[in-house]
């Protein structure tokens, strides 16, 4: 293929990805898929190798970039194969992500792999909502690790019976379960269609070739050198207390080393990160030094090396908790790359932004008639050397939308009695870290409410004598009384209770105060 | 006599239908204070027919500018005390995914633009807070230094108590003042208070130079057409200026409808390519509406035609990535400089420079604003990009073209798969000034049989005007159930409110309503809008066969009707296009030139063109401000009403 060929094919790939996702977001079910789009398309080479994604969250870009290669490699596939899974430890990040994956195959050869990643709003488990505080992988809700549910066409029906009798809505998992497979089946057409005229093998193959050097080009724009960074998380949820998170970035040439020794060993409590999350904070920081265009192929990473201890909080042991390592952890592996990088290329990073991404769970009703309303928070964005940084944002690794205050009260017995911008919580500087937010809710009936926040003992740091930003607050106003909670805390809230959630605020940039 | 205008950034288009005659006029437009440029048009299109009744309808960017070059008047926005960031968080989300250092957005509202009112109703509207009577006094203080007041609280569509009580105390002072129950009465805070803050911004300038028109107008009838693609008295725009956004593209997609209707195609994607982008819309039997539109960022929750904007046109400049990947904007030269064939100083190759190169557009082709081609230009400019592809000027700008193309096709496929319609089952209906170019193209990408052209295409939104209704679009949003009688006679009682104010807003004319419900199953976060049936039972049945229709799958669970809506709408004079003369013998080229890949092809100009003449391409087919590109294997045929057909036909 020449040049012209070449675009031409990254366009069209980048085109089915679209049109699986619009296939996925019309015919989902759940308002996870159709208004926070959370879910991601994305293709793939015979090996497993990313060629191209449509990915509306951080998160799920480097992760399918990163791992795909083991899953597709332990099975044996045919067309009309279907398989899924969410194992953070094969192939996924958390239970809630779960993937489809479908063979392209043309006149008996395999020529890649369409795949569709969503999150899914309950996937069993101890808490509504699969999202809490456990020690183990298996409390957390069901785990699936790769299996065919369609084999040459044929659907497997015992291969989900056990998850959907431990779903908490079968239903509307179904529902998604079957658009997400619809939306890579209508990606093996169109590549089908495009393999006749332009050879998808050899068009895979050059442009992952050819997307190498964005990664390299990003790489070589840093000096050589190797920067150190580390923060804390400040806790798993299970008692153990600020748990280090440090990086030593090598840079060399158009290669990255980043290494995570001194990094805490895993944890009880469910912040530990598989692999392949870890992979994607990472990926995200080095992605943000690319053009906007990049290809979202996997070779744009190649040039990256990452160095993990096994059985550390970034690269945990089959079987332990990860429910916040996707949401609260990569937030804070993002920090410390960023961290490092902004002693090689100042002017290019911003200081630290919120680095949580304070969820926050509601349940309530009986055992027959329960309910789970989820949501997360946006705060500040880090200053950086050109301006102030960005109030009352989802940051980095996230950037799911909120839910209207309205739709909330006609749905939950919940009120709203604040939702503003927290003053004044960025860091001081030479120009000052975005603002955090203040949202305040009003239990309008017994419920429970479960937290999974960072950043409340600990701030988001500034850079060049910047201030940092405020740290996050989560106040319980009970009787007029008012009492702080904890980061990750689960309690009961009873008729007219108030709980209020102030964020952190971004870190600040450079010396003054304006 | 009907008359269409409708005000464009370069030319104001007029469409003047008088008797069974129909004639185009263009006049340059006047940006500062367009209704220049009208009452220039009409002085000269009317000079000998005084006395005429003139009845003109306006499709009018005054609202869509303001907002877009944020010069509306000093507003305050009223929320609940708590919620006076609204408009500031949003949906809390960032643009740029991976952009870590990005500019602040400049914000609609300063903090201190921003009211907190007290008091609340909640979800069953309830007044559960109270209003308080010092608080409103102190409303009436802030909003003295301000032109408009926009009023937004939480579910003040089921208990407007404290948007009420907030006009009283803005009583006495000269402030444009919108309620947002009266603008919306919708569910979702955000997109409704963004709504009623836009129609404020922007309502004080469009009722002035409505005024100001009118008053140039002297006696004729004035109307406007709105984001439906009905029409609308002056009074009303005033008062309901946001639903204007889309008064001029509105007109487009209203012409496209009765060029369909007239050749019996109901299904249709209509292109209306300009330089620095290209709107495309949905026509299945009439066009869509959505109530997700957005200007600037800022959600317009107001139905209006669902027109989806690529950012591809024929400015979009084209470029060597960093891996050596060619790529097609989505940085534009727009008009100034413009593309390098403008002569303007623009230096980059564009799309059409690429056309200009391949001979596509021929020198004897004349651009918008009659100015003249500099081939030399593009040559230069598709000869620098060749040289980093190692490529020739000619073969570059064929590839700039497969790419350009490649990236509107795959734009249409997106949009057409989001609503649930195959591309190949349309056909593609292209106006404007680029789309003629690569229309065929397009088609064969999305296996799209047959390309229609419309008369008038190059003052196509001015002719819609005379095609538009008078219409009125009442919503109001309440949570009731099918399976409950009570409900339902709540939903007739409500529907018979919204009638009564449309006829209030439209008196005097012989009125139609159509009744609809945005219907979902329980809980969940969208709808699906369905005719109104006044027996429950038959209007689940029929949400259950929609919903299978449209996403393919059923649920058992309950239903629940989120929004109530009512279209009121009157005939008015509309167009009728008269037929052309037979063609008596075949056309004759006006001239030829080469085109790459083509040889020699003829020119033909489309002013000869009669019912029953035939071309076959390769051909160029000259207009006065458009070009079409007719490549080999396909057909042009010119219908009754002197509309082009284009087909592709077997070698």
């Amino acid at each position: 293929m020449n040049a012209i060929e070449l675009s031409l094919f990254a366009h069209r790939l980048n085109a089915i990805c679209d049109e699986m996702g619009a296939v996925l977001r019309r015919t989902a079910l759940s308002p996870n898929i159709k208004d926070r789009e959370d879910y991601s398309c994305a293709l793939f080479d015979a090996a497993g190798e990313l060629v191209a994604q449509a990915a509306h969250i951080p998160v799920h870009l480097g992760s399918m970039a990163y791992c795909m290669r083991d899953v597709v490699s332990r099975l044996d596939w045919h067309a009309g194969d279907v398989v899924v899974f969410n194992d953070p430890f094969l192939g996924g990040t958390h239970l809630p992500d779960i993937t489809l994956v479908a063979p392209l195959f043309d006149a008996g050869e395999l020529l890649g792999f369409t795949a569709s990643r969503a999150h899914h709003a309950d996937v069993g488990g101890v808490t509504p909502g699969s999202m809490g505080v456990h020690e183990h992988l298996a409390d957390e809700g069901v785990v699936i690790s790769p299996v065919h549910w369609w084999r040459q066409g044929n659907e497997d029906v015992s291969c989900l019976a056990d998850f959907m009798q431990r779903v908490r809505n079968p239903d509307e998992r179904l529902a998604d379960l079957a658009a997400q497979r619809a939306a890579c089946l209508s990606g093996v057409r169109r590549l089908l269609d495009i393999n006749s005229s332009m050879p998808c093998r050899t068009g895979f193959a050059e442009l992952l070739h050819s997307s190498e050097a964005y990664g390299r080009q990003a790489v070589a724009s840093i000096p050589d050198g190797v920067y150190r960074f580390s923060d804390v998380l400040e806790d798993d949820g299970m008692g153990t207390l600020d748990l280090p998170v440090c990086v030593n970035i090598h840079i060399a040439g158009d290669s990255a080393l980043v290494d995570f020794s001194g990094t805490a060993v895993q944890c009880r409590g469910p912040v530990n990160c598989p692999i392949s999350v870890t992979a994607a904070a990472v990926f995200y920081a080095f992605r943000c030094l690319m053009p906007p265009h990049t290809p979202q192929t996997s070779a744009i990473f190649r040039c990256i090396e990452l160095s993990a201890a096994q059985g550390s909080m970034v690269n945990a042991s089959p079987g332990a908790a990860v429910a916040a390592g996707n949401v609260e952890t990569s937030q804070r592996i993002v920090d410390v790359v960023l961290g490092a990088l902004a002693q090689a290329i100042p002017e290019r990073i911003p200081a630290a932004a919120q680095g949580t991404m304070n969820n926050v769970i509601f349940s309530g009703g009986s055992q027959a008639c329960g309910w789970v309303y989820y949501e997360t928070l946006g705060g500040g964005m880090g200053a950086h050397a050109a301006g102030d940084g960005l109030s009352a944002l989802q940051c980095h690794m996230t950037n799911t939308r909120n839910t209207s205050i309205e739709v909330l009260e006609m749905h939950y017995p919940l009120r709203i009695s604040e939702y503003t911008v927290r003053r004044d919580s960025g860091g001081k500087g030479l120009y000052r870290g975005g603002d955090g937010l203040c949202r305040e809710w009003q239990a309008m009936a017994n419920c429970q409410v479960s937290l999974l926040g960072e950043r409340r003992r600990t701030a988001p740091y500034g850079l060049y004598g910047g201030g940092s930003g405020k740290s996050g607050r989560n106040l319980l106003l009970r009787n007029g009384v008012q009492s702080e909670l904890p980061a990750k805390a689960s309690i009961k809230l009873a008729k007219g209770d108030r709980l209020r959630i102030e964020t952190p605020g971004g870190g600040g940039f450079g010396k003054g105060d304006t | 006599m009907l008359l269409g205008v409708d005000t464009g950034g370069t030319f104001t288009d007029f469409v003047v239908c008088d008797g069974d005659r129909v004639h185009f006029h263009k006049e340059l437009s006047t940006p500062q204070d367009p209704s220049i440029a009208i009452l220039r048009g009409i002085d000269t299109l009317c000079r000998n027919k005084h006395g005429n009744d003139l009845h003109l309808v306006h499709g009018s960017t005054v609202a869509t500018n303001a907002i877009l070059e944020r010069k509306g008047v000093k507003t305050l926005l009223v929320t609940n005390h708590g919620m006076q960031d609204l408009l500031r968080i949003g949906r809390q989300t960032r643009r740029e995914l991976y952009n870590l250092c990005p500019p602040l957005p400049e914000a609609w509202t300063r903090p201190e633009d921003c009211f907190g009112l007290h008091g609340r109703v909640d979800a069953s509207g309830t007044l559960v807070e109270d209003i308080q009577i010092a608080n409103l006094a102190e409303l009436h203080h802030k909003a003295s230094g301000y032109q408009a007041v926009a009023v937004c609280t939480l579910f003040s569509f089921l208990n407007p108590a404290q948007e009420q009580a907030a006009a009283e105390a803005l009583k006495g002072l000269d402030v444009f003042t919108s309620l947002s129950h009266q603008v919306l009465a919708e569910y979702r805070e955000f997109e409704r208070a963004s709504t009623t803050f836009l129609n404020a911004y922007v309502g004080p300038l469009v009722q002035r130079y409505l005024q100001r028109l009118a008053d140039g107008l002297h006696a004729h009838s004035l109307f406007v057409m709105h984001s439906t693609g009905g029409v609308m008295d002056i009074a009303e725009a005033g008062k309901h200026a946001v639903r204007m956004v889309l008064s001029g593209p509105a007109g487009g997609l209203v012409a496209a409808g009765e060029v369909g209707r007239q050749l019996g195609r109901d299904t249709l994607i209509s292109f209306d390519m300009g330089g620095t982008s290209t709107d495309v819309a949905l026509l299945t039997g009439a066009a869509r509406i959505t109530v997700e539109g957005q200007i600037a960022g800022m959600p317009v929750a107001v139905p209006m035609l669902d027109i989806h904007t690529i950012g591809a046109g024929g400015g979009s400049i084209a470029w060597r990535d960093a891996a050596g990947l060619l790529r097609v904007g989505p940085e534009s030269a727009g008009a100034d400089p413009g593309p390098a064939c403008y002569g303007r100083g623009g230096v980059r190759a564009t799309v059409s420079d690429a056309n200009v190169v391949l001979g596509r557009i021929p020198e004897s082709a004349m651009l918008a604003g009659n100015m003249t081609i500099h081939i030399d230009r593009a040559q230069q400019a598709l000869e620098t990009l060749g040289r980093s592809f190692a490529l020739g000027a000619e073969e570059m700008a064929a590839g700039v073209l497969r790419v350009a193309e490649e990236n509107m096709a795959a734009a249409l496929r997106v949009v057409s798969v989001q609503r649930g319609f195959d591309p190949a089952d349309f056909a593609l209906l292209c106006f404007g000034g680029g789309g003629g170019l690569h229309a065929c193209a397009l088609a064969e990408a999305l296996g799209v049989h047959e390309v229609i052209i419309p008369v008038g295409s190059g003052a196509f939104s001015a002719m819609g005007m005379l095609s538009g209704k008078r219409q009125c679009d009442l919503s109001q949003s309440r949570h009731l159930l099918p399976e409950d009688p009570q409900s339902m006679a709540e939903a007739e009682t409500i529907f018979a409110e919204l009638e009564k104010q449309a006829a209030s807003r439209m008196p005097g004319l012989d009125l139609q309503f159509s009744r609809s419900a945005d219907v979902r199953y329980a809980g969940q976060g969208f709808h699906l809008t369905l005719p109104w049936q006044a027996e429950g039972a038959v209007l689940a049945e029929n949400f259950v066969a929609a919903h299978l229709q449209a996403y393919g799958h059923v649920l058992g669970r309950g239903l629940e009707i989120m929004t109530l809506r009512v279209s009121a709408f009157a005939d008015t004079r509309t167009l009728a296009l008269p037929p052309l003369a037979m063609a008596e013998s075949d056309i004759q080229p006006s001239g030829c030139s080469a085109v790459y890949g083509a040889g020699d092809v003829p020119h033909f100009r489309r002013a000869a063109l009669l019912h029953g003449h035939r071309i076959d391409g390769p051909a160029l087919l000259l207009e006065d401000t458009a070009t079409v590109w007719l490549p080999e294997h396909w057909r042009l045929e010119v219908s009754l009403h002197g509309h082009l057909l284009l087909h592709r036909v077997m070698a």
